[in-house]
């Protein structure tokens, strides 16, 4: 297994390689990163298929653009910001949609054979994450970025501030005002119920 | 409770509080306050439970899926695409902007009559550079090109560095009569 410092190294060695346009260095940043980006992707967009075609096109930029990063700067909080500026881009394009991605014929998500390993789990699963999508709908896309960069990707206030050119005040600030909507919304949802 | 434990309602209600609170940062007499707070006030014990539910959902959320087995190749085929794409863009581009000076040579050579004056013309000749220059806007606007905002940048450009005295005057008579108009 490899320390940290020698991962490090390597690390370096791909971008210096990348920015030469290498292409084997250019597979290994986009295979080290795509998860990660998917990931912000994902739950700012809160669909599979657009998040995949955003993390794709957050990828493509960073390697178009690989010759403006500097090495010295960590390159993590670099391709997130390329993927949060897609997001917000797609968010504003957007036209109010209903996502059909978990709906079965009837408009009810059905169970498939083979895809999960028992149906109570992925039922479970799924109702969670309905709930998370639920409550990211009522916040801004920034806070949305802020809360996925935070909980999900686990970066730093610094890496965020990075990340969003906020302060990080305005950061714990924006996550506590972005928490706190979302429990009002919690609490009008339980009153609902 | 809170009046015993001389806490001012506007201080304890305040964003600050609510903020240090959920980040565990109040003291054992603070943590105190706050419980005595949250006791005398329903919706403010609501909200705080639920803040405290939205922490726990957002800490225990499940993963998010798994990108496809071909994400990598398919993201790196798509890139070779778009730098396929934008190196015909590119060269398209070279292309006509260097058709477009050729023909302006071109038709300074021709209007110069002979390569000895053409440098002449290129270097001083006004007239004929403002000529070439019109004809070339001209032909543009008739045809539309898809260059044609560049080029009547250009042109524009062109005119204005070239036709200062043109313009001079312009900017003089306009401010001659604004201030005429302003004596009366």
């Amino acid at each position: 297994m490899k320390s940290q410092i020698e991962w490090d190294a390597q690390h370096q060695e791909w971008i210096r390689l990348a920015q030469q346009g290498n292409t084997e260095a250019i597979t290994q940043l986009v295979s080290t990163y795509q998860q990660s980006v998917f990931n912000v992707c994902y739950r700012m967009l809160g669909e599979r298929a657009e998040a995949e075609d955003a993390a794709q096109e957050t990828l493509i930029k960073a390697i178009t653009k690989l010759h403006t990063f500097n090495p010295e700067r960590p390159f993590r909080p670099w391709v997130l910001r390329i993927a949060s500026n897609e997001c917000i881009d797609r968010i504003r394009r957007r036209r109010p949609s209903v996502s059909l991605d978990a709906l079965g014929e009837n408009g009810a998500w059905e169970w498939q054979p083979g895809k999960s390993p028992l149906p109570e789990v992925e039922l479970l699963r799924r109702e969670r994450e309905a709930q998370v999508r639920s409550l990211l709908q009522h916040l801004s896309p920034l806070d949305r970025l802020l809360v996925s960069l935070f909980y999900w990707e686990g970066l730093s206030y610094a890496e965020i501030a990075t990340v969003t050119n906020l302060t990080i005040p305005a950061i714990k600030s924006r996550l506590f005002r972005a928490r706190r909507t979302m429990a009002r919304h919690l609490n009008q949802e339980a009153a609902h119920a | 409770m809170l009046d015993e434990l001389k806490i001012p309602w506007d201080e304890a209600q305040s964003e600050a509080w609510w903020e240090r609170a959920a980040a565990g940062l109040l003291s054992p007499a603070e943590t105190r306050i706050w419980q005595a707070y949250l006791a005398s006030c329903d919706p403010c014990r609501r909200e705080w439970e639920a803040l405290t539910s939205v922490e726990r959902i957002l800490r225990t959320a499940p993963a998010p899926p798994r990108v496809a087995d071909d994400f990598t190749q398919a993201t790196l085929a798509r890139w070779q695409q778009s730098a396929a794409r934008a190196t015909v863009s590119r060269w398209i581009g070279i292309l006509f902007l260097t058709l477009i000076i050729v023909v302006e040579l071109a038709w300074l050579g021709h209007t110069a009559f002979s390569a000895r004056h053409l440098l002449d013309v290129l270097f001083a000749g006004r007239q004929v550079w403002w000529e070439a220059l019109t004809l070339m806007w001209s032909s543009f606007l008739v045809s539309w090109q898809a260059l044609l905002p560049v080029a009547l940048t250009i042109a524009l450009l062109a005119f204005l560095w070239y036709m200062p005295n043109g313009l001079l005057v312009t900017a003089g008579l306009l401010f001659w009569t604004r201030h005429r108009a302003g004596t009366r």
